[in-house]
């Protein structure tokens, strides 16, 4: 594996549902080490990295400030109850489809430090009724298995509250190992570019005009963006949130519906459900993009939902654009991407830095 | 070896009805030593004989299916994708992201693909997918895929176990081949100086598909009397209306029409002395199991099943209790030990 991929590994793996993204801090802090100038944790969880600028163009005495964002957290599950029969009954937190949780393995991590593992338990398929073959059991239906017999051997186990996320491995695959699976690749994709973004420009210094705030933060599962808060304390002049694009690249579906195309490079996004992009900014980066000879591809469609608003309508406002790398499956325990795609992704992002014009 | 890690070993094999041989070697290697002879029929049963030190021993069947439910490739789409049809009764519900491996000229990889939410019709939000409806990425070209994994490759799923509260296991496959696990611990278990008669340990084929496996290999060993093993549903929290037991209480021994009543009583009698535990299960019609067609076999083979309890069977995380095993395990040495049953109906 390369270096690359051995970070997205780490990172896939780490523990980080919404709310609860301690582990994914621990790993991002170890991995940037000494190569930024500060590392700060706001009040809500956000992890700001700051990398100074210098030069001719760096206003020393009242520098303008760049926010690059990547969201930490990953869709998961809380424990609700224990039923007499000593099965858990959960919520999922953030998006989560049901169609894609029968039959998952699931590590819940408890408040009192231990791992519990567990089983979405699915019917048998003998005794299941044709309606539950033909529609998705919702998941307040759903249960966890985790091996209690009683009540009180699942409250020994567990407490309400408790969380858990997907209980898969990463790995690659497909020609060549081109493709990566695992969990929450939406948006450690991002935050693993953000981490050698930082590198980068520590192994290679260049005059930056701004100094640049990496900013990773929490909550976006569950649309109340922690980015926004990392907005209103960075006050950047501008921000680039880099995040998994949810596509749809699959045979027989229609082009515009395909969303974007794993292969096809990063994902430039002009509109999504939160906001429509600034303009010079996007055409900036595709400018970027095609001086440095990176691949990308324009977002098609206008739905999926992210931070960008947040940061965007922050303050007086922020001129805000969206990276990001196509990812097949997201909020299921086996997501799909393409290591090229992000390597685009990475690439563009440390270009843009470095070409700096506005 | 623990009876943890030979279930593990036994249920991560590929057999997919129709590619039992697949695991021919892997399971000489496995379980051979446990037994004198092996052999492999003309339908990929495979047959294991442990012989008694007895003259003139009557024959003992122990049947377990070697075969598992799966897929297999029966199309390819642009962009890296494969169609599927099931092989016996696959669950499709937890097919939708779900992770497979592809036994073709190399083994591959690939996840079940699903569209997100946000870009479906509302009413399409809930709607699971029949299996032919469904497409597997794999990450490599079309062109490649019709070299790599020809029309007909089996597809499985991919095998994951782990441990749960209480000695619950999940995994794959666990129907059957977890049984013959257990019969083969304890066969293993008990020296040819105490068995009451010789020891034919039938895997057998097609299970999942018809049960042809159970009726020729019944008809190849004509045994005198034969216990058939698998697997049946635990109770779980949708199943109130049904009968189901428990996890956790044992063999379930079934009392069916097709089950020889004798042999079924003198079962229990068995697990009762040896202080083994059971939990009767009653079968009015078929048991859904290679008893039906051992009953019948031949002039006829006088059979009793009995059963492991486990969840979600037919599904990549199938749920079992290593309690029930053991017992499953034990209850299998008492049988092929009991001088009783030979007696009654050995010739």
């Amino acid at each position: 594996m390369t270096k690359g991929i051995e970070l997205i590994k780490r990172l896939s793996l780490a523990f980080g549902p919404s709310g609860w993204e301690d582990d994914v801090r621990a790993v991002i802090r170890e991995e940037i080490g000494k190569a930024a100038d500060s590392i700060t944790e706001d009040r809500v969880g956000n992890l700001i990295v700051r990398v100074k600028g210098r030069g001719l163009d760096y206003n020393a005495s009242k520098p303008a400030r760049m926010m690059i964002a990547a969201h930490m957290d990953e869709v998961g599950f809380m424990v609700k109850d224990v039923t007499d029969e000593g099965y858990l009954k959960f919520s999922p937190i953030g998006g989560m489809d049901p169609r894609v949780l029968c039959g998952r393995h699931v590590m819940i991590h408890t408040d009192k430090g231990t791992e519990v593992p567990a089983m979405i338990a699915t019917k048998a398929i003998h005794l299941q009724s044709a309606e539950d073959r033909a529609k998705a059991t919702p998941t307040k239906k759903m249960y966890f298995d985790i091996g209690a017999r009683t009540k009180e051997e699942g409250f020994k186990a567990v407490s309400v509250g408790d969380c858990g996320v997907f209980d898969s491995d990463f790995m690659t695959f497909g020609k060549d190992g081109a493709f990566l699976k695992g969990k929450a690749l939406d948006d450690r994709l991002g935050c693993a570019a953000l981490i050698e973004a930082i590198r980068d420009l520590h192994d290679s210094p260049c005059d930056l005009p701004f100094d640049v705030y990496f900013c990773f933060t929490c909550n976006e599962e569950i649309g109340i963006s922690g980015a926004g808060v990392a907005a209103f304390t960075v006050e950047p002049d501008m921000a680039l949130l880099v995040e998994a694009c949810a596509v749809n690249d699959l045979p027989g579906v229609p082009g515009a519906s395909r969303v974007a195309s794993l292969g096809g490079g990063c994902v430039l996004t002009l509109v999504d459900s939160t906001a429509l992009y600034d303009q010079s900014l996007t055409a900036f980066l595709r400018h970027t993009a095609e001086d440095q000879g990176v691949r990308y591809q324009i977002k098609q469609g206008t739905g999926d939902v992210t931070d960008g608003g947040f940061i965007q309508r922050s303050m007086a406002g922020v001129k805000t654009a969206l990276l990001s790398v196509p990812v097949r499956y997201t909020h299921s325990a086996a997501s799909v991407a393409r290591y090229a795609d992000y390597e685009s992704a990475r690439d563009l992002l440390i270009a843009a830095l470095r070409n700096w014009k506005a | 070896m623990t009876l943890n890690e030979l279930i593990v070993k036994l249920c991560g094999m590929m057999t997919v009805s129709g590619n039992e041989r697949h695991a021919t070697r892997e399971l000489e290697a496995l379980i051979g030593p446990t037994f004198d002879e092996m052999k492999v029929d003309a339908v990929g049963n495979h047959l294991f004989l442990k012989k008694s030190s007895r003259k003139n021993a009557p024959k003992i069947l122990i049947d377990c299916h070697l075969d598992e439910i799966g897929m297999m490739v029966s199309g390819y789409e642009d962009g890296g994708f494969l169609r599927v049809v099931n092989v016996g009764g696959v669950d499709t519900r937890i097919l939708p992201a779900g992770e497979v491996v592809i036994y073709g000229k190399e083994t591959l990889y690939g996840v079940v693909a699903t569209s997100p939410t946000y870009l479906l019709p509302p009413d399409d939000t809930e709607k699971l997918k029949k299996i032919t409806e469904l497409l597997i990425d794999t990450g490599y070209s079309k062109e490649e895929l019709q070299e790599l994994a020809p029309l007909g490759t089996p597809v499985g799923f991919k095998p994951v176990y782990g441990k749960l509260m209480n000695g619950r296991i999940y995994g794959k496959a666990f129907d059957d081949k977890a049984c013959g696990a257990c019969a083969v611990w304890g066969i293993d278990a008990v020296p040819r100086s105490e068995l009451a008669g010789d020891v034919y340990f039938l895997f057998s084929t097609f299970e999942e598909t018809g049960m042809l496996g159970g009726r020729t290999g019944g008809f190849g060993v004509r045994p005198d009397y034969a216990l058939c093993m698998d697997v049946t549903h635990a109770a779980i929290p949708d199943t109130p209306d049904l009968t189901l037991s428990p996890m956790g209480s044992g063999i379930s021994i079934t009392t069916g029409v097709i089950c020889n009543r004798r042999l079924t009583r003198m079962s229990m009698d068995l697990c009762r002395n040896g202080k083994i535990p059971f939990i009767p299960e009653a079968a009015t019609g078929s048991t859904g199991t290679n008893t039906n067609v051992l009953n019948n076999c031949a002039e006829g083979i006088p059979t009793t099943l009995w059963s492991l309890p486990i969840k979600s069977m037919h599904s990549a995380a199938e749920v079992l209790a290593l309690e029930d095993a053991k017992a499953l395990a034990a209850g299998v040495s008492a049988f092929i030990r009991s001088k009783e049953i030979a007696e009654v109906f050995g010739k």
